[in-house]
């Protein structure tokens, strides 16, 4: 034996308007598609039939509530059906694929008009099959979930009307600017006619048909009435149109090129219709990663949504579209770079990040676009073709507080260098060899920028080699080595350099004044794990005339408090923090300072 | 501390948020708590340093996340009521979920990691469900058998609650244990949901593509893994937090002779490998450069057995005409994955990692031609 749950149409009626649907507005959705399935269905029985769907709002009587007629001409009800379609109600919330090949159309009627409660009382339906012998027949039905069935005598054309009670609080529904708004807004690229009426006369709302189904003589319209119709669509003012089609997915459409730079963070959402109903604005996933440039209106027939409505099943067919969407946005790029440079240089300056993001895994793409997409440098912003003209090594740091440190050093030496810091830019640069094999590249860090630093001469070396030893017993405790060299530009004393693991111990030691034992012996684990050849380096710049005075001092605590201040001012220089024995030291700097001033000069402070 | 430092940093901070999860993130965070620890505050030190452990684990730098969560705890423990309890136990589990790769870290640390993380769980008010999923697939990294079983049945007693991981996540970790019970058919059913796309989150189905690649070889279902190789290769190749993923799939186009897109796959992780600190991450890339490199050896064609590669500079293995034998890659990479898996052993107490590479070359008895068509691959 089997049961049916007795369902409490109320109880439904309100988890729906207060739960399942995020707005009251989707009433409008529902209903249209009620009337888009009926129009198809009747379309199956005859070809040559030509359906449309009527919105009337008849001017109210003095005082009363306003009334929504909701009209289709498409294949109707029989008395059957409808006890069909009440049978389904209840069963689901949502609409979705299997329930309509289980039921056909009829099934989802029951949970379109169930929107319909949210913003009327009573919902009468009135509706006459388009198969034989079919009598007109009257349902009304309340959100207690009370119902009366009735024939009725008259005889009404095929099709269905919905009509509904305005029920208090949602009387901004029943205003005519709205449901014109919200009848173009789900149903503009609808293929039949939607009218609209009151008291005011009749109009079409969805007359104007989407850009990209319509045949254009020249191709300045086009683009007026591409840039037209994103401007009525988004309220913006694109740079560019880019027409879409794919087989995979059945899609038709436009992606629209921003007018300002996306953050990479922002959701990149498209709106897309599917079967020519809106699906969502919000959808996810449509195109490739790299491709936040733009902003689609899309037509889907053949993509599967998932219950959210935001994005689509991640299954092959829509990896398959997304690929050539890609694809015609790739070619849309390449075409611009050979017929339109003064729009592509408008397009890279707004989204040169998008591009890099495609030139990064895309070998021919980057070819292309080489010899467009900006770089900074320490001598201005530069394509890599700019660069590769005057030298034949392409220097980059990939670091920001590296490059800011080293920037101004490689300057004073004619060196350009590239900050790489920034998105993709470090994997840009080591395609270059993709393209010009001959060009070496080379990561510099402050590191590898003292290979380029002066070495003292012999005599040189021997008179520093004193305050060479001094600093090294010094600076021994903080893992630091000490060198000497002579570099421009001259004004900067001595140059703090930790890359690669010796910064990581840095901040090992950091951490470990805060943690507890445990804690810091795990963190000495770590750093067990680390190269131990990796030490931080001071590097003294002989040019400096303080450094070159220095290295002469016979005094050992003139000197000794002369380094340690070298080196703290350093390490602040290279924007590192200070460690609390750092801080130790330049507290002790300064004091030693103070005092020795003092003692020097006692004799004259009387 | 400074107005204008702390709107730099900020600056920094958004900058760095905008970005996709990898080394340029890291980096820009690593800046932003420089300035902030010369500059601000202990709660803009914190919040960044929180983002810095976030953005490391999802970018695969496990030493960077491991150093900048010891300060937030530090910091959490003696600032009480000043940073969210949950947040840090939060980041405390991925923390678990990542010390077993440092072949450094004593087994008891270890244990006694999970010990804290449990007492702490508990006086938060919150269940052991999630601490019993870390201890089983720690018991997992060095399979003791008998653990493994029983904390994941342990695990499943205990409620869900705000510490447990999402059911997406939870399904893969079904699926795995399916797999590790030598139940290849049972984990595939498993993971129907998460494999056609319906079940999501930040790394599944990501890594349920790559573990499912092998048991379906195993199967001979081979023409079903090269769809979801397809599919799961490119969810994964562009974040180095996936690199033992990336190695699933070397294998699996080794063991279908897609020897060709193996070798850029190779070609273009490698330098990931030798870049990263993290010790079960070579492990795992350096076995499975071994066997693709040792199947490349016994090729008739030239171009695969004295492969042609792009290797960076830095690399040990690096020659300048770019001519590479691969039976000397083979050696190379078998010795490098054995060097690792022994300080594995070592700490583990186990043979675990040794005879997981005496059994790798049996894996070639699986393989068979399954071309990746080319105009989809």
């Amino acid at each position: 034996m089997e049961y049916r749950f007795q369902v409490n149409l109320g109880g439904i009626i309100d988890l729906l308007s207060n739960h399942t649907y995020s707005s009251p507005q989707v009433f409008i959705r529902e209903l249209l598609q009620n009337g888009v399935d009926a129009i198809l269905a009747r379309s199956y029985l005859d070809p040559d039939y030509r359906g449309e769907v009527h919105i009337e709002l008849p001017a109210p009587n003095n005082g009363e509530r306003p009334v929504l007629v909701f009209r289709d001409n498409g294949i109707g009800l029989t008395e059957e059906e409808i006890h069909l379609f009440l049978a389904t109600i209840g069963q689901t919330s949502k609409r979705d694929e299997t329930l309509l090949q289980r039921n056909g159309f009829i099934g989802q009627f029951g949970v379109g008009l169930l929107s319909c409660f949210v913003v009327s009382d009573e919902v009468l339906v009135t509706t006459r099959s388009a198969k034989d012998d079919s009598q007109t027949i009257e349902w009304r039905g309340r959100a207690d979930g009370t119902y009366s069935l009735a024939i009725l005598d008259k005889q009404m054309e095929p099709g269905t009307e919905v009509r509904l009670h305005c029920k208090n609080g949602t009387e901004d529904y029943f205003l005519p600017q709205t449901i014109t708004r919200l009848a173009a807004y789900y149903g503009s690229l609808l293929p039949f006619s939607i009218s609209f009426s009151n008291g005011a006369g009749t109009s079409v709302i969805n007359e104007r048909r989407p850009p990209w189904l319509v045949e254009f003589p020249d191709p300045d319209l086009e683009r007026e009435a591409y840039l037209d119709y994103g401007r009525s669509t988004f309220e913006m003012e694109f740079l560019d149109y880019i027409p879409l089609r794919s087989n995979a997915g059945d899609i038709s459409g436009v992606a629209f090129v921003l007018p300002f730079s996306p953050s990479l963070a922002m959701r990149k959402t498209h709106r897309v219709y599917l079967k020519n109903m809106l699906l969502s604005e919000q959808t996810e996933g449509l195109l490739p990663d790299w491709a936040f440039f733009v902003k689609c209106v899309v037509n889907a027939n053949d993509l599967r949504p998932t219950a959210s409505r935001e994005s689509f099943y991640e299954d092959v067919n829509l990896a398959t579209t997304r690929t050539a969407l890609g694809q015609q946005l790739r070619h849309y790029l390449i075409d611009l770079a050979r017929e339109n440079p003064h729009r592509l240089r408008q397009l890279i300056q707004l989204h040169f990040l998008s591009i890099k993001a495609l030139a990064v895994d895309d070998e021919e793409f980057f070819r292309i676009f080489i010899n467009w997409l900006p770089f900074e440098t320490n001598m201005g912003t530069m394509t890599l073709t700019e660069y590769i003209k005057d030298h034949d090594v392409v220097r980059y740091v990939q670091n920001l507080d590296q490059f800011r440190q080293t920037a101004r050093i490689a300057a004073s030496q004619s060196l350009c260098v590239i900050n790489a810091a920034y998105t993709y830019d470090a994997k840009l640069i080591q395609r270059v060899n993709d393209v010009f094999p001959n060009i070496r590249i080379e990561a510099i860090d402050g590191n590898s920028l003292t290979h380029s630093f002066e070495y003292l001469t012999l005599d040189e070396q021997e008179e520093v080699e004193q305050f060479l030893a001094a600093a090294n017993q010094l600076l021994q405790p903080f893992k630091c080595v000490v060198e000497i060299r002579a570099f421009t530009p001259a004004e900067l004393p001595a140059l703090y350099i930790a890359g690669g693991d010796a910064q990581f111990k840095r901040s090992i030691e950091t951490t470990k004044e805060v943690t507890d034992t445990f804690w810091s012996s795990v963190l000495d684990d770590v750093q067990a794990g680390l190269d131990q050849d990796s030490v931080a380096q001071l590097c003294f710049n002989y040019r400096n005339p303080v450094v070159y005075k220095i290295t002469k001092i016979k005094d050992d605590t003139l000197l000794r408090l002369s380094i340690q201040m070298l080196y703290v001012q350093a390490i602040l220089l290279s924007h590192r923090p200070l460690n609390s024995k750092e801080m130790a030291l330049l507290n002790e700097g300064l004091l030693g300072f103070i005092e020795w001033g003092a003692d020097t000069f006692e004799g004259w402070i009387q | 501390m400074s107005e204008i430092a702390e709107q730099t940093i900020a600056e920094l901070l958004t900058d760095a948020l905008e970005l996709e999860e990898g080394d340029e993130q890291i980096s820009l965070l690593e800046t932003a708590v420089r300035r902030a620890d010369s500059e601000c505050g202990l709660e803009l030190q914190y919040r960044i340093r929180e983002q810095l452990v976030r953005a490391s684990i999802f970018g695969g730098a496990t030493d960077i996340a491991l150093v900048a969560f010891s300060w937030c705890l530090a910091q959490f423990d003696k600032n009480p009521g000043m940073f969210s309890e949950w947040a840090i136990l939060w980041k405390y589990k991925w923390i678990v979920g990542l010390i077993c790769n440092f072949p450094q870290v004593s087994k008891a640390r270890i244990f006694q990691m999970l010990d804290d993380l449990a007492a702490r769980s508990q006086r938060a008010g919150y269940g052991l469900r999630a601490v019993h999923m870390h201890r089983y697939r720690t018991e997992k990294f060095w399979n003791n058998r008998e653990k493994v079983i029983e904390y994941f049945h342990k695990m499943e007693e205990h409620p869900k609650d705000g510490l447990s991981n999402c059911s997406v996540c939870e399904l893969d970790d079904q699926v795995s244990f399916a797999f590790y019970r030598g139940n290849d058919e049972r984990g595939i059913e498993l993971a129907r949901p998460l494999l056609n796309g319906e079940e999501q989150c930040a790394t599944v189905p990501h890594r349920t593509y790559a573990n499912i690649l092998l048991p379906l070889v195993r199967l001979g279902r081979q023409r079903e893994a090269l769809q979801y190789h397809r599919q799961g290769y490119e969810l994964v190749a562009g974040n180095k937090t996936f690199l033992d993923k990336i190695s699933d799939h070397l294998i699996f186009l080794a063991l279908t002779n897609n020897l060709t897109r193996a070798l850029e796959i190779f070609e273009k992780h490698y330098p990931w490998m030798e870049k990263n600190h993290d010790a079960f991450y070579h492990f795992r890339f350096a076995r499975a450069a071994w066997l693709l490199f040792e199947i490349l050896s016994e090729q008739h064609d030239k171009s695969l057995s004295e492969p042609a590669l792009t290797l960076p500079r830095f690399s040990p293995l690096y020659d300048d005409e770019g001519r590479y034998h691969a039976a000397e890659m083979a050696a190379a990479f078998k010795q490098q994955a054995a060097e690792v898996g022994r300080r594995f052993d070592e700490r583990n107490e186990t043979d675990f990692f040794a005879q997981t590479l005496a059994e790798t070359p049996s894996l070639k008895s699986l393989r068979a031609n399954f071309p990746l068509v080319a105009a989809d691959g």
